[in-house]
C-alpha cells in the first residue's frame, strides 16, 4: 500500500516536470538591471515606490520581455546623456530614432517588489494533489495506510495589494478517498471538502511569493462496507465542519514577465499545514430499499475525524 | 534543487507510511479443531476469533440490545470448553511454537468468567465477562481438558515434545474469583506401562482415617488411580493388568463412586465409607473397592501411598458384560440399602449387587436397555429410602421407569415401560441456573433423542408421559435447553428456521429468520421484569468472513420483534 501512496506522489511530482522543464531560467529585473523602458513619448517620471505601482499599471504597454529576456529593442542602450537617474526618480528620455515607435510597440512594465502589478493582482484557477496524514483509527477500516490523497481544485482572486503584501480570497474543493478490506469485507470512503479562505501573500520576489491560508468549510463523508453477514452494503453519509491551516510558496513557471498585462501565468504551488474535521460517527446503515434484515442495527465502526498534517502540490494558472 | 526535491518527496512519503492495525487484514478463520466455533454460557455467548487470538463475548444489557467485549486468549487455541454450570470458559493455547525469543508467548490455559447471573450473598447479580486467570505452561497442551464439576480443579496434559511423559498431569487450582493466586502443580501418576485415558473428580468423601477428601480418579489402559488433589502424595492405584483375587482383569471403561452415606443410618451401627466400582471392557466381572479402618496393608494389585487405611478389592461376577453401572439405593426391611446396578443388555436384565455380601440379584427388564440415569431428585414423589432410575437403550423403542425398593419377593418396587417412537441415545436434562424464575422448575422433564430420528421426545417423569416433537427433515437438529430451564431451542445448521419449545405447555413456536442460522443461544440480561431476569435468544449467522446475530425475546419469541446485528467481529479492533 505504501507503494500505491508513493505512486500517487511520484505521479503528482511527474505532472510538475513538464512545467518545470518549460520554465526557462531567466534573469529577473533588479536594481542593477537595465533601466526599465518607459513611455518614450511622454517621458513620464516613475517613482519605483509608493503610488507608482498604480501609475505603472495604467501606463501603455511598451516593449515586451519574453520569459524575462529582453527583446532586441530593449537591449539597445539609450545614450548615456539622455538618461538621468537619481535614487528616487528615474527620468528617461527616449532617443529620437531608437526603438519601436509608440504606435508599433509600447514598453513593458517590468515587475519589481514595489511594482508587482498583475503578478500580485490577478485571478487564478488551480488544481493539485493533496496528501493528508490521518492518524485516526477511524480511517483504519477504510485504508491500509494513513495517507488520504485528494484532488484539489481552487479558484481565487486578489482583493487587495500593498507593496509586497496582498490578500486574496480562495474557494477550494478537494475530493478523494480510499478503499480497503476490513476483515474480508470491502470498504470505501470518499471525502469531499469545500472551503473558503483568505490567502495572505508576501512576494519575496516577483515570481515567488509565500502565503498563509486559514480555511474554513465543510466536509462530506461517504463511507461504505460490504458486510457479509447481512450481504448488504452499509453506508454512512455525514457532514462535518472542516478547518485547514496551511502555508506555502508559489513560484512562477511560465508566463511573460510583465507587471501590467493580464497575461496567463503558470505557477507551481507547494504548501503544507494541518487539517481538522469534526468528528463523525461511523454508524453504518443499510439503505432503506435494501434487502437487509428487518430492524438491522447500524454497524458501529467507531468515529472518524480527518485530522492531521497535509501537503499539497498544485499548479495555478493566473490571469 | 535536486536535494530539495528529494527531501520533499521523502517527507511526503513518510507521511503516508502509517499502517493500520494488522487486525483489519485478518480474515475470520473458520474453526476446524479444538471445539465448536461458538459456546453458550449462562449470560453470554462466546465466539472464537482465532485470527486475532481472542474470544468475542456477546452479552445483552437489556431489550434487544447486544454488546460485545473482546477478551484476549493465548495464540493458537487447541481446545476450549465451558464448565458444567456454563459460567466459565477454559481455553488451552499452544502459544508461539517453537519459541525463539523471550517475548514469544508460552502455552497457556486461560480461565474466563462468562458473566451472567451469579448468587452473591443470597442475591442474584449480573456480571460482565472477564478473564479470571491465566496459567502459563512449559509445553504445548494436548487438546483435552478435564474439569472438576464442582469448579475447584482442572487437569491439563502436555505433549508433543521429543520426549514426553504421558503420565504427567498438571493440576490447576482454579480461583473462586480473579483475586485468588493461580497455582498449578505437576503430578506424575504411578504407572505400570500405561497412560491416562480419562479423569474425573469425586465429591468430598469421608475415609477411614477420618479425613474428608475429594479424589481425582485417573483411568489408564490398565489401572485406576485415586489421587487426593489437595495432597498429591496421597495415591491409591488399582492394577488391573494383573489378576485380582485370581480373576483376570481388563481395561477400565467406567468408574462409579458412592459415598455410602444416608441420613437414616444410625452412627452407632458403625461408620460407612465410600465404595467404588470399576466397569471393565468386555468383562462380566466388576471390581469393587472398599475402605476399612485398619493399618495400611499392601493387597495384591493395590498400591497405596500416603493413606493410613486398608483398601480392599472384591470381585463381583454379574453374569454378562454390563453396558452401564451405578450405585442405587434400594430398600431392604424398610431401610435403605446400597446396591450396585449393572445393566446387562445381552440378557435384558439388570444385576443388583450387594457390595457388603457380594450377592447378586437380577431383575428382568424385558428389553435390552443399555443406559440408566438416576432421576430420584427430579420426580415429584420421591421414595423415602430408594432411588428411581430411567432406563433407555439405543436399540429399544421404549423407556422404563424403574423404582427400586422391594415388594414381597421382588427386589424392586416397580418397572414401568412406555413405548416411544425412536431408540434413545441421548438424554438431555433440564437444569436451572440462578436466573430461573421462582416456582417454574421443569427438572422433571427430559429431552430424549436418537441418532438419526427426525423427532425428539419430551419425557415427563411425573406424569410418566412422553410427548413427541416432530422436526421435519431436521434429523441433525441442535437441541439446546435454555439455562433457566424454561424452554429449548431447536435449530438446524444453515437453515433459516428455528423453533422454541416452551416447557410450561410444550408449545412449539417456529421462527423463520432472515439469514441461515449457525446456532441459537439463550442468555440472561441484567434487566428484570416483574422481579425476575429477562432473557434474549441470540441466533448466530456465520456468513463467509463475518458474524451476525438476530436477537429475539426468548420468553415470547416473535419475528416481528427482532433486531439484527451484522459485523460483530469487526468490533473491538481499534
Amino acid at each position: 500500500m505504501i507503494r500505491r501512496e508513493a505512486g500517487y506522489l511520484v505521479a503528482s511530482m511527474a505532472l510538475m516536470v513538464p512545467w518545470v522543464a518549460a520554465a526557462q531560467p531567466a534573469p529577473v529585473p533588479s536594481e542593477a538591471a537595465p533601466a526599465k523602458p518607459s513611455s518614450p513619448a511622454t517621458g513620464v517620471a516613475i517613482e519605483p515606490g509608493g503610488d507608482s505601482v498604480d501609475q505603472a499599471a495604467d501606463a501603455p504597454p511598451g516593449a515586451t520581455w519574453e520569459d524575462g529576456a529582453p527583446t532586441e529593442a530593449t537591449k539597445a542602450e539609450p545614450p548615456a546623456e539622455s538618461v538621468a537617474a537619481s535614487a528616487s526618480v528615474v527620468v528617461v528620455t527616449a532617443p529620437a530614432n531608437v526603438g519601436p515607435s509608440a504606435t508599433e510597440e509600447e514598453a513593458p512594465t517590468m515587475p519589481t517588489l514595489e511594482h508587482l502589478g498583475t503578478y500580485q493582482k490577478h485571478t487564478w484557477v488551480g488544481t493539485g494533489v493533496r496528501t493528508s496524514y490521518v492518524n485516526d483509527p477511524g480511517l483504519d477500516p477504510f485504508a491500509e495506510t494513513d495517507a488520504l490523497v485528494r484532488l484539489d481544485v481552487g479558484v481565487g482572486r486578489t482583493l487587495f495589494g500593498y507593496r509586497q503584501v496582498s490578500l486574496a480570497a480562495v474557494l477550494d474543493y478537494a475530493v478523494g478517498g480510499r478503499s480497503a478490506t476490513a476483515r474480508g469485507d470491502a470498504t470505501t470512503i470518499m471525502a469531499h471538502q469545500i472551503t473558503v479562505a483568505p490567502e495572505l501573500r508576501f512576494h519575496v520576489w516577483p515570481r515567488l511569493f509565500v502565503f498563509a491560508r486559514p480555511a474554513v468549510g465543510a466536509e462530506y463523508f461517504r463511507a461504505s462496507i460490504e458486510e457479509s453477514s447481512m450481504n448488504e452494503e452499509l453506508l454512512q453519509r455525514a457532514w462535518a465542519v472542516a478547518y485547514d491551516l496551511s502555508a506555502g510558496a508559489a513560484v512562477q513557471l511560465y508566463g511573460k514577465v510583465s507587471s501590467d498585462a493580464r497575461i496567463p501565468r503558470l505557477w507551481l504551488v507547494a504548501d503544507g499545514g494541518y487539517g481538522w474535521t469534526g468528528r463523525v460517527d461511523l454508524e453504518m446503515e443499510a439503505n432503506d430499499d435494501s434487502d437487509a434484515p428487518a430492524r438491522s442495527v447500524p454497524l458501529d465502526l467507531g468515529d472518524l475525524t480527518l485530522r492531521g498534517p497535509q501537503f499539497q502540490i498544485a499548479a495555478r494558472l493566473s490571469f | 534543487m535536486r536535494h530539495g526535491t528529494f527531501l520533499f518527496c521523502a517527507g511526503v512519503l513518510a507521511l503516508g507510511c502509517g499502517d493500520r492495525s494488522s487486525a483489519w487484514d485478518a480474515d475470520y478463520e473458520s474453526v476446524s479443531a479444538g471445539g465448536p466455533p461458538t459456546q453458550g454460557l449462562s449470560g453470554s455467548v462466546a465466539v472464537r476469533d482465532d485470527a486475532l487470538d481472542r474470544l468475542v463475548m456477546i452479552t445483552s444489557p437489556g431489550g434487544r440490545d447486544l454488546t460485545t467485549k473482546a477478551l484476549p486468549v493465548g495464540k493458537g487455541i487447541v481446545y476450549w470448553q465451558t464448565d458444567a454450570k456454563r459460567e466459565r470458559l477454559f481455553v488451552l493455547s499452544e502459544g508461539v511454537q517453537p519459541r525463539r525469543e523471550r517475548d514469544d508467548e508460552k502455552p497457556s490455559l486461560t480461565v474466563i468468567d462468562g458473566g451472567g447471573w451469579r448468587e452473591v450473598d443470597g442475591r442474584a447479580e449480573f456480571h460482565e465477562p472477564s478473564i479470571l486467570a491465566r496459567y502459563e505452561l512449559d509445553d504445548p497442551p494436548n487438546p483435552v481438558l478435564y474439569l472438576d464439576p464442582e469448579g475447584e480443579y482442572a487437569v491439563v496434559t502436555v505433549g508433543g515434545g521429543v520426549v514426553e511423559n504421558p503420565n504427567e498431569l498438571l493440576l490447576v487450582n482454579l480461583p473462586e474469583d480473579g483475586d485468588d493466586e493461580p497455582t498449578i502443580e505437576a503430578k506424575t501418576i504411578r504407572s505400570f506401562g500405561s497412560s491416562p485415558q480419562a479423569i474425573s473428580f469425586t465429591k468430598r468423601l469421608r475415609f477411614p482415617d477420618g479425613i474428608g477428601r475429594r479424589m481425582m480418579i485417573v483411568q489408564t489402559e490398565q489401572e485406576v488411580a485415586l489421587i487426593d488433589p489437595e495432597n498429591l502424595d496421597t495415591e491409591i492405584t488399582v492394577r488391573l493388568s494383573e489378576p485380582l483375587n485370581g480373576v483376570n482383569m481388563s481395561s477400565p471403561v467406567e468408574v462409579a463412586v458412592h459415598d455410602n452415606q444416608r441420613s437414616q443410618f444410625d452412627p452407632d451401627d458403625g461408620e460407612r465409607f465410600p465404595i467404588i466400582a470399576i466397569r471393565l471392557r468386555n468383562r462380566s466381572t466388576v471390581p469393587l473397592l472398599s475402605f476399612e479402618a485398619a493399618p495400611s496393608e499392601a493387597e495384591a494389585g493395590v498400591e497405596t501411598t500416603g493413606v493410613d487405611f486398608l483398601v480392599t478389592v472384591n470381585i463381583a461376577e454379574v453374569g454378562s458384560v454390563p453396558s452401564d453401572i451405578d450405585f442405587f439405593w434400594t430398600e431392604v426391611d424398610a431401610a435403605p440399602a446400597l446396591r450396585l446396578a449393572a445393566l446387562l443388555p445381552n440378557r435384558s436384565e439388570v444385576a443388583l449387587v450387594n457390595p457388603d455380601a457380594n450377592y447378586t440379584d437380577y431383575v428382568a427388564l424385558g428389553a435390552a436397555y443399555d443406559h440408566m440415569t438416576r432421576v430420584t431428585d427430579d420426580v415429584a414423589v420421591q421414595p423415602l429410602n430408594s432411588d428411581v432410575a430411567l432406563l433407555t437403550g439405543q436399540s429399544v423403542y421404549s423407556v422404563a421407569f424403574w423404582e427400586l425398593g422391594s415388594t414381597g419377593t421382588r427386589s424392586y418396587r416397580s418397572l414401568e415401560t412406555h413405548s416411544i417412537g425412536i431408540p434413545i441415545n441421548q438424554i438431555i436434562p433440564i437444569t436451572q441456573d440462578a436466573s430461573a424464575p421462582d416456582g417454574e422448575d421443569y427438572g422433571h422433564l427430559k429431552l430424549l433423542r436418537g441418532v438419526t430420528a427426525s423427532e425428539f421426545y419430551v419425557l415427563d417423569l411425573n406424569q410418566r408421559q412422553s410427548a413427541p416433537m416432530l422436526t421435519t427433515g431436521t434429523s441433525g437438529a441442535n437441541i439446546t435447553p435454555a439455562p433457566d430451564g424454561q424452554r429449548a431451542w431447536v435449530s438446524v445448521a444453515n437453515e433459516e428456521e428455528i423453533a422454541s419449545v416452551r416447557f410450561s405447555d410444550l408449545h412449539p413456536t417456529t421462527l423463520v429468520l432472515e439469514r441461515p442460522v449457525a446456532a441459537v443461544y439463550d442468555i440472561a440480561q441484567p434487566e428484570t421484569t416483574h422481579g425476575s431476569p429477562s432473557r434474549v435468544a441470540i441466533a448466530l449467522h456465520i456468513e463467509g468472513a463475518s458474524l451476525g446475530a438476530t436477537v429475539l425475546d426468548a420468553r415470547a419469541p416473535d419475528t416481528a420483534d427482532t433486531r439484527f446485528y451484522g459485523g460483530i467481529l469487526l468490533g473491538g479492533i481499534r
